[in-house]
């Protein structure tokens, strides 16, 4: 799946959503009629995490990568445990800065959906794995809200 | 950013009262001689000069504390403690985050002006990569924690708080999207405006340093 933005649009509602990625499109170029990728970053996923948590998601953990897209060991002072704890006291601000200038990305993050158990993988850029249909509405209602002030 | 209506008028006012006090000083300077009642030939020339150092010093005055327009500065820094970089940045092929900060300086009454002025109407900051189709950009972190948004090829900071200092730090990922393997350089391009026609003419009251000319985009 694709997270997707409809610059134009106003209302969340209709500015947010998920699409169907079936040939795996770069998300630079993905386009869909009026639909564009959402390039999610890192605050962008961690701001995910926090509104996912109202829709009974919980945290596994993060992955991260270093400021030349290399991917990085994920046991770093125990960074993925402060940041499951800040993102479930729904603490962005306080995530974002413990992250800002270690040159330290959040790369992906998985989450379980407690409801059913599914186990759904969040990456930059909005790409979305092991999303179900039933998981679907609840992703799309956190990106509404988590993505307002975007 | 091109000057201004409101920039002439700016210069227009500072040299004016240069010349206008210079003037006054002129009718001061002769008041003092007749009084002090000598003729001595040195007394004129002297005269002069104290008359246009004076002037001189109350310029400086106006310029730096009432009329002085502030400045923003963006600084580019490719590594978290490093220091900022200047003209044309090298990035390696892939890409790489930078870290990009706005500072304001030129703490002036006609700042602090300004700052009222912004509160009604928004002062948007945007940088613009060109060729626009040759680099992705991603924010990844910006503190406070919005309003600076990414549109294809810039960056716009949505509402440019003119208090003096650090006022806005962000994290970036900038991304070659082109599908080349050449090194090409990127022009880097600063404009702004205030929101409201009201404020046309505004604009170049604020000072912009765009910080680096562009960057280098490595070959693969």
């Amino acid at each position: 799946m694709q997270m997707i933005e409809r610059p134009g649009r106003r209302d969340p509602e209709e500015r947010f959503g998920l699409l169907p990625n079936p040939s795996q499109v770069p998300p630079v170029d993905f386009r869909s009629g009026e639909a564009i990728a959402l390039l999610a970053g890192a605050q962008d996923l961690l701001a995910l995490c926090v509104s996912l948590i109202d829709f009974g998601f919980r945290v596994i953990d993060f992955s991260f990568r270093d400021r030349y897209f290399t991917v990085v060991d994920n046991e770093v002072d125990g960074l993925s445990m402060q940041l499951e704890d800040l993102i479930h006291g729904k603490d962005l601000e306080g995530a974002v800065r413990t992250l800002f200038g270690l040159d330290i990305f959040v790369e992906r993050v998985r989450l379980r959906n407690d409801s059913n158990g599914h186990v759904v993988t969040i990456q930059t850029d909005g790409v979305i794995d092991g999303a179900r249909p039933d998981d679907q509405a609840p992703l799309v209602s956190a990106m509404q809200k988590a993505f307002r002030e975007r | 950013v091109k000057p201004s209506v409101a920039v002439g008028v700016l210069e227009t006012v500072r040299v004016a009262t240069g010349i206008a006090l210079y003037l006054a000083l002129n009718k001061w300077a002769a008041t003092l001689t007749q009084t002090l009642g000598t003729n001595a030939s040195f007394i004129p020339p002297l005269m002069t000069v104290l008359e246009v150092i004076i002037s001189a010093l109350v310029v400086v005055f106006v310029s730096g504390y009432v009329l002085g327009r502030p400045t923003v500065s963006l600084l580019w820094r490719t590594e978290a403690n490093g220091l900022p970089q200047s003209g044309r940045v090298n990035l390696p092929a892939q890409g790489q985050s930078v870290h990009l900060q706005i500072e304001l300086h030129g703490d002036t009454l006609l700042r602090r002006t300004l700052s009222l002025i912004c509160k009604r109407y928004p002062l948007e900051l945007t940088l613009e990569v060109s060729p626009a189709d040759s680099l992705a950009m991603r924010i990844e972190y910006q503190l406070p924690l919005t309003g600076v948004i990414v549109a294809n090829s810039k960056i716009i900071f949505q509402s440019v708080d003119l208090r003096p200092g650090m006022n806005r730090t962000l994290q970036l990922t900038i991304r070659r999207s082109d599908g080349s393997s050449f090194p090409i350089p990127v022009s880097v391009g600063v404009s702004s405006r205030f929101a409201g026609a009201r404020m046309l003419g505004w604009v170049g009251l604020v000072r912009f340093e765009s910080g680096i000319s562009g960057f280098n985009l490595g070959g693969a």
